[in-house]
């Protein structure tokens, strides 16, 4: 979709609040502006001595007010609704959309974009939806209305004021371009102080070990000098703006004025031209001119805003615009009796061959290890297995049948995954434990615990079992590894994948989870890999991979015996 | 160094005093210009000053007069215009040398409060940013400095001209029309109160909607780190639900805040239409009375006063706002800029060979004083000796560390470094001998060799390369095609955990220190380059080693081992010793290497 279908998407829902927004935003606007002109006339009614003409005038003048205050105070609740609401909609898609995209597509970006998008962007969007609305919506009105008042009260100084205002726009515009150039270095600069510092902070130790202090701080003092030196035009220019607009905007209001009070003494002169002039016509003159100007401030004002918006809204549609990942598979499968990579290629990058022509096949009831280097491709296996990723050419048949016909979420059902990086997600302990399966009861939770070995330090924590904890804070890398291995435990899944799920558990505690596993998991089927070999010495099966292939099969004595790459792998253990 | 904002405010007293009284001038020059016009209405009226009934604008219109000596009113008008546009004129540059002094006020506190931050940070230790915190110390950097700015900036610009504003339209209200001036007092206080209570109810929503706006940003955070744990579970579903309900959360804030919000404009205009009207219907009778021009002109002028006074409260109600920020970040610059690193450099030096190098005699620590963490440490490292540390997470081996490098100093016991005790030798001198790799392999932004010069700022290319020999790290280093200039990324996450380690482990190598310590510094590398990364180092003889490791395959062969639990000494001696002697040393051995290995 284009940017414009989506915002006219997203404003088509919004059409009824829209039009009564712009209904209220009229009468405010002439509720606004016809109090100059009432009082003008009150004036000059005093001046003819017409008590109840200027009576008139005051009281429609108060009775105007009200209606402007209740209607001005609708519109922008309305407008600020409107686009409330549709942010909320962007926000809630894009959301969705993060968990409905392939990985393929998802780990192409990175995080904190994201992060940016559902967060800077969407405010940037908001806020120029929001100042669109309100100052165009205004804006216009208040121009419009306000050439035709002044029109009406004196046709020759209307055209002065239309002509000269812009000046005061264009004195703006100069002015906030040229603070904007210098802004951006700033920012720039503060950036790069952040940045220093938080890595300063981050690798304090290292800093103070190596006596590095004053080289650190004369590095700082450096960009904090340019900073300085932007900071200071930067703040001087941005300080322009409002003098030198007010500056134009009271030479304006000077040059009509004393034209006004020419025209007052060449009164009679004026009425053959149709351009009257009096006291009370001169003083709503005064002040359309300071309301005609201000509209076009507050628009130059919001350019900036209106193109950060632009900017931001079309970022949001191009990551609206990726396309949902497609299950084709319609079968559900309860039971997983074999598992065959068959043929099966891949890679991430076409350029770089990863796996190729890899063939495995897994019996129910096996335990089946990988191991190898890094970059060997094990990881990857899983990726594929899960179907996060899809293979390129080749298949994975489970039970015979290609796994492709199968729903995902079936496959994913049947498979217990603990990662190497572990995720745990704000909220409880035990919510987190029972993230696979929420039905849970309490007593099932701290069953799966105590088998992860997770119960002991969970009931040390400040709340035991409803502490909150986050993604960032609250447990050490093993505790997050055992909370990871108890959502598994509690599932009692058909397959297990550990993809060195306990690398960061002391030795102790992961021969007791181990244990607990090989409980569990027998008679089905697990897939391990880890880099300690003792791990996985018990495996049925294990498998040695080097560059996205098989080199050795065996069980462990097997590959001992065969003194290659494995055992060469095992002995370094030792030595 | 400044020790508080306040010396930074007097390092730049000229400008902030200047700036703000420059301003005066072009203050009186604003509250001039309705007058003038007036009196050129007025002259317009009565042909002639003294006839004008209202005393000052008769004077103002005599000076008037003084321009334009042959008193026709075409004449009048033009040069009453002229000399309000010259007043503008002349305002609008004092305005720029005052906005100027302005900036420079605010820039250069803000700078000097920045370095001075920056300074305190590097020199604190361990336990002082632990206690204020790492995110309060970069927030006083890297915010707290610029909002203290922001308040410079607004108070010099504006603490003078805003009262001195709405004291001469009030009193000049006066002056035209009493009456008027006394609806214009009474009405000052009901605008700044109704702008007070406005901006108050609302800037507490925004640090609502500020909150609920991190609890978003958290959300799609996690979300984007649990991409494949949220598919493998199913729960996409589950997790928009849980998101839509946080943005519904959101909306119902921001909604209400504008709410209150959204009576600013409304209320403005109510507020100064109604105070016209009153205005109009106070004049009523004068209106209606002979001099009704001169009435008139007068409304004119005191509309002009209404409006300036009107702008004044409105900006003085948000400067507050700032200032009060700009002051809460003020208290914690001070709180930051206050704190005295309780560790200070001694001033002894030693090169006594015949001690050991370090010893440590009963040494107790902790982070709390009541709760000690390692007691009663008591054990000595030789000179060129390996010295190996094992233990599980949690055991106080890094900690043991971080008191040799005097991170910490020790609650009770003391350390002897070459014999002297630590607390009283130079600190510099004892860290320039020590080559220090630790846990999180810190690389920084850079290039490999910057970072390695940050080590050992003499070193040539050579020396380089041969310390990443050294470190097994040249093996990848010298594929790229620009060798050891390769770009170091922010935090070394263009390397894997295992170059990082080595790349650390070379910087460390190249100082050639008398002390080399590797915390857990290994942990990433296979067996194989551990193996050889430990072979070269043994080769240096001379040079100290003390190894931490979780892996008993790490330390095994070192000299003399270190058994801690829990923050204790458990065993110590060799390897084959402690097999015999210390259970915890068996037992970590035993899961390590599986038993039947150990039967063989």
């Amino acid at each position: 979709m284009k940017t414009k279908e989506r915002l006219f998407a997203y404003l088509k829902c919004e059409r009824k609040s829209l039009v009564i927004a712009i209904f209220f935003a009229l009468l405010f606007v002439l509720a606004q502006i016809s109090q100059p002109f009432l009082l003008g006339k009150a004036l000059d009614a005093s001046k003819e001595s017409n008590e109840q003409a200027f009576n008139v005038f005051v009281y429609v003048a108060l009775g105007l007010i009200l209606i402007g205050v209740i209607c001005g105070y609708l519109f922008e609740v309305i407008v600020m609704n409107v686009s409330q609401r549709i942010i909320k909609k962007a926000r809630d898609e894009v959301y969705q959309k993060i968990n409905a995209i392939s990985l393929k597509d998802f780990d192409n970006k990175r995080h904190g974009d994201i992060v940016l998008l559902e967060i800077r962007d969407m405010e940037n969007f908001a806020s120029g939806l929001f100042a669109i609305f309100k100052t165009l919506l205004q804006g216009i009105f208040t121009v419009i209305i306000t050439i035709i008042m002044m029109v009406m009260v004196n046709w020759i100084l209307a055209i002065g004021v239309i002509i000269l205002t812009p000046l005061s726009m264009i004195m703006a515009r100069i002015v906030s371009k040229f603070s904007y150039k210098h802004y951006r270095k700033q920012s720039e600069l503060q950036a790069g102080l952040s940045t220093l510092s938080l890595e300063a902070l981050n690798n304090i130790d290292i800093v103070q070990s190596l006596n590095y202090e004053q080289q650190s701080i004369n590095q700082f003092e450096n960009i904090n000098k340019s900073l300085q030196k932007e900071g200071r035009v930067a703040l001087f220019s941005a300080s322009w703006v409002n003098p030198s607009t007010r500056l134009v905007n009271n030479i304006i209001y000077v040059i009509i004025g004393v034209a006004g009070i020419i025209m007052l003494m060449n009164h009679d002169a004026l009425v053959s031209l149709f351009a009257v002039m009096s006291i009370g016509r001169l003083s709503s003159f005064l002040s359309y001119t300071n309301q005609y100007s201000k509209p076009f401030n507050e628009i130059s004002n919001v350019t900036s805003e209106y193109e950060n918006a632009k900017a931001s809204f079309r970022r949001i549609n191009d990551f609206l615009n990726i396309d949902n990942d497609i299950d084709n598979g319609n079968k559900e499968i309860n039971d997983i009796q074999t598992i065959e990579f068959k043929d099966m290629s891949f890679s991430y990058d076409p350029n770089r061959k990863l796996i190729e022509h890899f063939n495995l096949k897994i019996n129910k009831g096996q335990k089946v290890a990988i191991v190898g280097p890094t970059g060997a491709g094990k990881t990857t296996l899983i990726n594929l297995l899960m179907r996060f990723y899809d293979p390129i050419s080749g298949d994975i048949l489970i039970n015979n049948q290609s796994y492709l016909d199968i729903k995902k979420s079936s496959l994913r059902n049947n498979v217990g995954m603990v990662l190497q990086d572990t995720w745990i997600y704000s909220g409880t302990i035990l919510d987190n434990i029972r993230y696979y399966k929420r039905e849970a009861s309490e007593e099932e939770v701290k069953e799966a615990a105590k088998k992860a070995h997770a119960d002991i330090f969970i009931n040390n924590l400040p709340k035991g079992y409803v502490t909150k904890v986050s993604n960032k804070h609250g447990l050490s890398e093993g505790q997050r590894q055992m909370i990871a291995i108890a959502r598994v435990m509690l599932t009692n899944p058909e397959l297990v994948i550990l993809d060195e799920a306990t690398s960061n558990i002391d030795t102790r505690s992961e021969m007791l989870i181990n244990n607990a596993f090989d409980l569990m998991m027998n008679e089905k089927t697990s897939i391990i890999i880890a880099h300690r070999l003792s791990t996985i010495q018990k495996a049925d099966v294990i498998i040695v991979m080097k560059d996205g292939a098989i080199v050795e099969t065996g069980n462990h004595h097997e590959l001992m015996n065969k003194k290659g790459f494995y055992y060469s792998l095992y002995s370094s253990q030792y030595k | 160094m400044i020790k508080k904002v306040t010396e930074s405010y007097k390092h730049n007293s000229l400008t902030i005093v200047l700036g703000p009284f420059i301003k005066i001038i072009e203050a009186i020059f604003d509250l001039l210009i309705p007058l003038f016009m007036k009196a050129i209405i007025d002259l317009n009226q009565y042909s002639d000053p003294s006839n004008i009934p209202n005393k000052i604008s008769s004077s103002v219109a005599s000076f008037i007069r003084v321009f334009n000596p042959s008193g026709n009113n075409l004449g009048d008008a033009l040069m009453g215009g002229l000399i309000i546009l010259v007043m503008g004129i002349l305002g609008y540059v004092i305005t720029m040398v005052s906005q100027y002094l302005a900036a420079c006020s605010a820039v250069n506190v803000g700078t000097e409060v920045r370095s001075a931050l920056y300074t305190k940070l590097l020199s604190l230790s361990k336990k002082e940013r632990e206690e204020i915190g790492p995110a309060k110390l970069l927030t006083a950097i890297n915010s707290d400095t610029y909002q203290l700015q922001h308040g410079v900036l607004l108070v010099t610009r504006l603490i003078v001209r805003a009262p001195f504003i709405l004291l001469g339209s009030l009193i000049f209200s006066f002056i035209l029309d009493w009456r008027v001036g006394l609806a214009f007092t009474a009405i000052v206080p009901i605008l700044f109160l109704v702008n007070y209570l406005v901006l108050r109810k609302s800037s507490k929503g925004y640090v609502e909607i500020q909150n609920d706006l991190d609890d978003l940003s958290n959300k799609t955070n996690e979300t984007s780190d649990g991409s494949r744990v949220i598919r493998a579970a199913n729960q996409e579903q589950y997790e928009n639900n849980v998101f839509a309900n946080k943005t519904n959360a959101y909306q119902d804030k921001a909604i209400k805040v504008n709410k209150i919000n959204s009576l600013i404009n409304p209320l403005t205009f109510a507020v100064t239409s109604i105070v016209l009207i009153v205005i109009i219907l106070l004049l009523q009778k004068s209106l209606f009375s002979a001099d009704n021009t001169q009435i008139a002109s007068t409304i004119i002028a005191e509309m002009a006063y209404l409006s300036q006074i009107f702008f004044v409260v409105v900006q003085f109600s948000q400067v507050i706002i700032e200032v009060v920020k700009a002051h809460v970040s003020r208290k914690r610059i001070d709180s930051v800029l206050l704190t005295e690193p309780h560790i200070v450099s001694g001033n002894q030096i030693s090169s006594n060979k015949d001690v050991p190098l370090i010893k440590f005699n009963h040494v107790s620590f902790g982070f709390d004083e009541n709760k000690l963490f390692l007691k009663d440490l008591d054990f000595q490292i030789r000179k060129g000796e390996t010295f190996g540390i094992i233990g599980g997470t949690g055991s106080g081996k890094s900690t043991l560390i971080n008191l040799i490098e005097r991170f910490y100093d020790t609650n009770e016991g003391e350390i002897l470094y070459k014999g002297i005790p630590i607390k009283q030798y130079d600190l510099n001198a004892l860290r320039d001998d020590i080559g220090l790799v630790n846990q999180k392999s810190s690389l920084f932004k850079g290039t490999i060799k910057s970072n390695y010069l940050m080590s050992k700022p003499t070193s040539t290319d050579e020396d380089i390369i041969n310390a990443l020999k050294a470190a097994e790290a040249y093996e990848f280093v010298s594929k790229y095609d620009d060798d050891i200039n390769h770009v170091v990324n922010e935090g070394g996450t263009n390397f894997s955990g295992g170059q990082r380690q080595r790349l650390c482990i070379g910087r460390a190598i190249i100082r050639k220190p008398e002390l080399l310590i590797l915390d857990d510094a290994t942990s990433a590398l296979d067996l194989l380059t551990d193996k050889r990364v430990r072979e070269t180092i043994n080769s240096y003889k001379d040079m100290t080693k003390v190894i931490v490791s979780q892996r008993v395959a790490t330390i095994q062969n070192a000299d003399y081992i270190l058994v801690l639990e829990g923050g204790q000494v458990v065993g110590q001696g060799k390897h084959q010793d402690l097999l015999n002697n210390c259970p915890i040393y068996k037992e970590i051995y035993e899961t390590q290497i599986r038993k039947e290995e150990h039967e063989n």
